[in-house]
């Protein structure tokens, strides 16, 4: 995002921020209650699972990921389309919002990995 | 000086810092339920966040200026939304059986969440708009 052109990317930011302010938020809560409902059901989210501690391990990267969703990213994605609606939007304001989905992406695809690291093992054992 | 430069509290990493404090201790509960868990660590990480919070929003009461019309136009429907989030979440515990002092803990510990973020959404949105004027009587 940070190599496209200014047109491109309010483009990109008017396209994408409304369905993410929908998306965000939902998936994060449908994927929490969901989550535990299915562990709840095959017993992995009892202390006396074998692999309990990468158990515990996934619920503390679901965590970051949701302080970054909705204390950092989901304000200024909100921000941004207030921003945008203005008469005359400032792109230092957008641009000064925008900076945190790219400053963020790097911890983001660490908990990414981190997801896949720890999915492999709860299957493998 | 522009809006984007205005000097103003550090709302969003104190409410980050909250939303950590909260998480951490249902991280703490979900660890060890059903079995019987301490609540000790789960309360005192409670009651940081709810400091925190309470830190937060004096903060930002003392922004001169701070465009509250916009905030509260903001946070009311985003209180809105994350009030319904907060009754899933809550109703997913009462489904799972949390009983006693861990369900107490945990849908304090939803209160905080629902008024932070809707803050943090609000303060976001408010930082950018125009300050409001000061009115007659604090002039």
């Amino acid at each position: 995002m940070g190599r496209l052109s200014i047109p491109a990317r309010i483009e990109l930011n008017t396209k994408l921020m409304p369905k993410m302010v929908v998306i965000m938020p939902t998936v994060v809560a449908a994927t929490l209650a969901c989550g535990w409902q299915l562990g709840s059901l095959l017993g992995t989210v009892q202390p006396s699972y074998a692999n309990h501690s990468w158990v515990v391990a996934s619920y503390i990267v679901v965590g970051v990921m949701a302080v970054i969703a909705l204390g950092l990213l989901e304000p200024a994605n909100i921000a941004v389309l207030i921003e945008l609606r203005k008469p005359r939007p400032n792109p230092r304001v957008i641009e000064r919002l925008m900076r945190r989905f790219i400053y963020s992406a790097g911890i983001l695809g660490l908990m990414q990995v981190a997801t896949l690291v720890i999915m492999t093992k709860l299957r493998a054992g | 000086m522009s809006d984007a430069d205005r000097p103003m509290p550090p709302v969003t990493q104190l409410g980050m810092a909250s939303l950590a404090l909260i998480l951490a201790g249902g991280i703490y509960l979900a660890a060890h339920l059903p079995q019987h868990v301490p609540l000790g660590p789960a309360i005192a990480l409670l009651a940081a966040s709810v400091l925190v919070l309470a830190v937060n929003v004096g903060l930002l009461l003392r922004v001169p200026g701070f465009a509250w019309t916009r905030f509260f136009a903001v946070a009311r429907w985003s209180l809105l939304a994350y009030t319904i989030i907060a009754g899933l979440i809550e109703y997913a515990f009462l489904q799972n059986d949390v009983k006693g002092g861990a369900l107490v803990v945990l849908t304090l510990s939803l209160v905080v969440f629902a008024v932070h973020v809707p803050m943090l959404i609000g303060f976001t949105v408010a930082r950018y708009a125009d300050p409001e004027p000061a009115t007659p009587a604090s002039a």
